[in-house]
């Protein structure tokens, strides 16, 4: 089945040429024709009544000519770490295993209010922590290539994207889990400023870097998707309401800045090679190549790996074995009665994965001031980040130095990953160092979470991507937006979108 | 002094005993060192971080929301309310409202872990807090005024409580469990259990009287920790290290319990022993303070700023909406008892114990201001009609005080007023209020007419204190009686001969006789004083 996109598909629904149950009946195909592709660690395929009700009452707005919004009726996943009401939430860990919310998260809940079908939840690094989805129970299979890694966290989001289950994808980014599998699965992954969409119910990693971000098959319906699940929530302290200037219609004059730091010894040829290619379309079509820099950005991932594990070893200490998830007979025990403190050892030494008590180690050792004022280094990244927040935003405000005024970029352009997507028989194998690799990988990503700031994944070129013979995956680049202007990267990521695919 | 001449090695320890026998030994001989931390209940209708309702008596569980059970991906949100509360116990206790970073406050994470402690951390105020650097005034145990320094207040979580009373298991309860606290820090500036306990109580009726909380101990909406260091006076070699007492259950408890710990210290101290860092607790029942836990197996809390919750910033605007509900705080309210009313600082701490008759205390005083003394309307008060209605069990002293307004006349001023007027005995009006208390609804005036307690108006002293005269003239014999029981050595003389002849006087002048003026009389008359 070809992607007919939401846009289009919204279309269709209104002119009644195509029906919500339909669309949805030929997920579920997919779905059950694809689950050798481990995309979801839940799908509803097992229970389709109440989605094919919906579905049907979607049809009747329709039919009355008064749809709820463009996502009506619309095929959509989550990652297992959004809570989605009735539908286990584990956050791919055993340590929340069988764990149903009684409530959605907000993602869910606007959806759902907007008339969207949610089919079933993606499979994900445990937790969100991971690169290349390898930490999951099920590892999900890239359908280009199954020898290539679809990335991580949000590995089965990406997955279930390029294949149609589903005509777009919650995630979660944390450091680059939208936009790393979205690179490695060819789609487009939307990682929002920080406090756009809001975090409440979505299972938490490291609280002041993690957004929800939207995967999907072209910006358009990341588009649709944002306008629907856009703005405050009271239930997130974090969550703000922006507003934007008008959107641009053309390149003619768009400021384009490429930071010198971008360009690192580690970058092989092939992304120079691609980078060149965007750049000079886009100063075809009229848009204007700054230089700039960054200089703190090459300190971003130690930052980045001073302050998750720190937030992450705090935001998992509620998983007690208490309240919910692993509990005590799943648990075995020798005497009858345990104590509190060997009770909630036990459960957190079976429930949490290798990865996550490597960072909760970390995190806590981070925190820690025992001996040492180990804490100051937490502090001290704090202030660093700060620091790098006031530098990236001056590149989009302009700076006066004393070459002159500078004036702002509207968006940056950098490749969205350093090397080549690994292969998953090389990191089994231990030829690539799986954590170093991890990290490494980051660097593109991480520096729009550090300081919150909107970042878009493209493809370079269309990817049939289950009928593929040469196996390979597109070529990809960023485009890093100023905090707060969501939509005009949006805009200008479709403008430049379409320029480099026509080329 | 001699004894601390010599070298440690020759004191005895039974020598040392002798010296800190009691508390007041050990005060002599040790500066006392103590300072608070007060956690109370903040008196708000929901939690700090969610929208459950603050009731950790309803039914177990009920009250308790997903945030407050930490289901996964629930975050905080902060009650507004909370902040208004706390900001007014921050004015309250002059403090700086974290004026150095700009009015900002934020919330950091405090990890342990623990069956009450759903999240696996508190959620607390460490490096920005509402408040740092207030004081308290009190009136301390010599009646003079004086401050306590508060080093900060900050706004915090409550736990659940825990129940360990099934068969080998243990329940929570997450009622309680989120609920703000404001958590109250003072520097050790206090030196005498007494000024302990009156600090305590200070607080406790400021925290109160502002509505900021109910902060009653013995439910647990105030808790109360004492930290108690001891310095020999002459000897800089004899010292303890700081020993924190853990959750006492009520003012009552404060005294003792430092004057046990201190007895403990020093008796420690005087033999050459070392007091450790310790917290411990203080057992009513056997009064001794009992090992809770050493200070090196505290845990490492790794605080964290809340990464869930923003920075607040602390308005011009809420800072007088703050003030106008302060205006003034039961220390300043006792001073002006004191300064302009005249009352004792003991009577007016008395006022402040019956927090429920307060405001009908001070707009009586100030309706009868200049037409009757303030001593007076402190006397019916809280000593007639408190003393009568704790006499017949009547516990409710609002409603009682307030049954004495019949159809917009106050029974109670009326009958003050008969009395300012000379138109009713001291003695007899007390009998009209017991009257009221039991129940009468008459005024004051047709009780006491009824029960003839009038004055005649054209009787004068002249000729009260010839009736007098005249039964002392017919009674020779118990006047003799009186004389003799005057003259003996008993230590407690017989009241009969006396209170034969005043009840005597009395039959005849009724109403115009005033039992206290006619006992004054008879007893300057025949004994000359």
């Amino acid at each position: 089945m070809n992607s007919i996109g939401i846009k289009r598909c919204s279309k269709a629904y209104n002119s009644l040429a195509v029906s919500p149950v339909q669309v949805l009946q030929d997920t579920l195909t997919a779905i059950k024709d694809l689950r050798h592709l481990n995309a979801f660690s839940y799908d509803i395929t097992s229970d389709e009544e109440e989605a094919l009700e919906l579905a049907a009452q979607s049809e009747k707005r329709y039919k009355q000519g008064n749809p709820l919004s463009p996502l009506d009726g619309v095929p959509i996943s989550f990652k297992d770490n959004f809570l989605v009401k009735n539908m286990p939430s584990t956050a791919g860990s055993k340590i929340l295993r069988d764990f149903v919310p009684p409530i959605d998260s907000t993602m869910a809940q606007r959806c759902r209010e907007a008339g969207a079908i949610i089919v079933g939840k993606t499979n994900m690094d445990e937790f969100g922590m991971g690169s290349f989805t390898l930490y999951s129970e099920k590892v999900p299979v890239n359908p280009i290539n199954e020898d290539l890694v679809v990335g991580g966290s949000s590995g089965g989001a990406a997955v279930a994207t390029a294949t149609n289950q589903g005509m777009a994808a919650f995630g979660t980014d944390t450091g680059g889990s939208v936009t790393f599998p979205a690179n490695c699965c060819s789609v487009y992954g939307f990682k929002p400023s920080y406090g756009r969409l809001s975090r409440h119910g979505v299972i938490l990693y490291s609280s002041s870097n993690d957004s929800p971000g939207i995967l999907a098959q072209n910006i358009d319906d990341i588009s649709s998707i944002f306008q629907v699940v856009d703005g405050e929530d009271i239930k997130d302290s974090n969550s703000l309401s922006f507003t934007e200037p008008e959107l641009r219609t053309s390149l003619k004059g768009v400021r384009v800045g490429i930071a010198e730091e971008f360009n690192i010894e580690e970058l092989p040829q092939e992304r120079i090679d691609e980078q060149r290619k965007v750049i000079d379309i886009l100063q075809d079509h009229g848009a204007e190549i700054v230089e700039v820099s960054i200089p703190l950005l090459k300190q971003i991932l130690p930052i980045y790996y001073t302050i998750i594990p720190a937030e992450a070893a705090s935001n998992l200490s509620r998983y007690d074995g208490l309240k919910y998830g692993l509990q005590h007979s799943t648990v075995s025990s020798k005497d009858s009665k345990v104590d509190y403190q060997e009770y909630i050892q036990r459960i957190r030494t079976e429930g949490f994965g290798i990865n996550v008590k490597r960072r909760i180690a970390l995190g806590n050792f981070v925190l820690s001031t025992q001996d040492v004022d180990f804490n100051e280094m937490y502090i001290k990244a704090q202030k660093v980040r700060r620091l790098f927040c006031e530098q990236y935003n001056d590149i989009f405000e302009g700076i006066e130095s004393s070459k002159g005024l500078q004036k702002g970029v509207d968006i940056l352009l950098s490749p969205n990953a350093v090397g080549d997507i690994p292969k998953v028989s090389s990191i089994r194998s231990g030829e690539i160092d799986a954590i170093i690799g991890e990290y490494s990988q980051d660097y593109y990503t991480v520096p729009s979470n550090v300081c919150g700031a909107p970042a878009l994944c493209l493809p370079m070129a269309d990817v049939d991507h289950l009928s593929q013979s040469e196996k390979k995956p597109a070529a990809m680049y960023k485009l890093w937006g100023k905090y707060g202007m969501d939509r005009s990267l949006l805009q200008i990521g479709k403008l430049i979108d379409k320029i480099v695919k026509n080329s | 002094m001699f004894l601390t001449k010599f070298p440690k090695k020759y004191r005895g320890p039974m020598l040392a005993r002798a010296f800190t026998r009691t508390p007041e030994q050990v005060l002599k001989n040790y500066k006392l060192t103590t300072g608070f931390e007060i956690h109370c209940q903040m008196l708000t209708e929901t939690k700090l971080f969610s929208n459950a309702p603050t009731k950790s008596n309803d039914l177990s569980n009920s009250c308790a929301s997903f945030v407050d059970v930490a289901l996964p991906g629930m975050l905080p949100v902060l009650n507004k309310e909370c902040l208004k509360v706390a900001l007014k116990a921050s004015l309250a206790l002059k403090g700086d409202i974290n004026k150095k970073d700009g009015y900002e406050i934020r919330f950091d994470r405090k990890h342990y872990f623990y069956p009450d402690m759903p999240q696996g951390y508190q959620i607390t105020q460490k490096e920005h807090p509402i408040m740092e650097n207030g004081y308290l005034r009190f009136y301390n145990r010599l009646k003079k005024e004086d401050k306590i320094g508060i080093e900060r207040i900050q706004i915090e979580q409550d736990s659940a409580k825990s129940f360990h009373d099934f068969h080998n298991y243990s329940g929570i309860d997450y009622n309680r469990a989120g609920s703000a606290l404001l958590e109250i820090v003072t520097f050790p500036e206090i030196h005498h259990p007494i000024d302990a306990r009156i600090v305590v109580r200070e607080l406790q009726e400021t925290l109160k009287y502002l509505n900021i909380s109910t902060a009653n101990m013995e439910e647990g909406q105030m808790r109360c920790d004492v930290n108690i260091s001891l310095r020999h006076r002459f000897d800089s070699e004899k010292f303890g290290n700081r020993v924190e007492l853990k959750n006492l259950q009520g003012i009552k408890f404060i005294e003792k319990a430092i004057e046990s710990e201190i007895v403990r210290q020093a008796t420690i101290i005087d033999s050459g022993g070392y007091v450790p860092l310790q917290t411990r607790r203080y057992d009513v029942d056997k009064n001794e303070t009992i090992l809770l836990r050493e200070k090196e197996d505290d845990l490492d809390y790794r605080f964290m700023y809340d990464p869930d919750l923003p920075s607040y910033f602390i308005t011009p605007e809420m800072i007088s909406e703050a003030e106008e509900q302060i205006s003034s705080v039961p220390f300043d309210e006792k001073k002006k008892l004191s300064d302009k009313f005249g009352l004792t600082v003991d009577q007016a701490q008395t006022v402040f114990s019956y927090p429920e008759l307060y405001d009908y205390f001070m707009e009586t005083l100030i309706q009868l201001n200049e037409i009757v003394d303030p001593q007076l309307v402190y006397n019916y008060i809280f000593s007639i009609f408190i003393g009568n209605c704790t006499k017949k069990n009547l516990t409710n002293f609002k409603f009682k005080i307030d049954q004495c307004k019949t159809k917009g006349n106050d029974r109670l001023i009326e009958l003050m007023l008969l009395q300012v007027e000379d138109k009713i005995s001291f003695s007899h009006a007390k009998m009209v209020l017991y009257e009221i208390i039991d129940g009468d609804k008459r005024s004051s005036f047709n009780i006491a007419k009824d029960s003839g307690f009038i004055k005649n108006e054209n009787t004068s002293i002249e000729d009260i204190n010839a009736v007098i005269d005249k039964i002392l003239e017919e009674k020779q014999d118990i006047v003799e009686k009186l004389r003799a029981e005057n003259r003996s050595n008993k230590r407690k003389k017989k009241l009969g001969p006396i209170m034969f002849l005043v009840g005597q006087a009395m039959r005849v002048l009724k109403a115009d006789g005033d039992p206290q003026y006619v006992q004054e009389y008879i007893r300057k008359k025949v004994l000359g004083k």
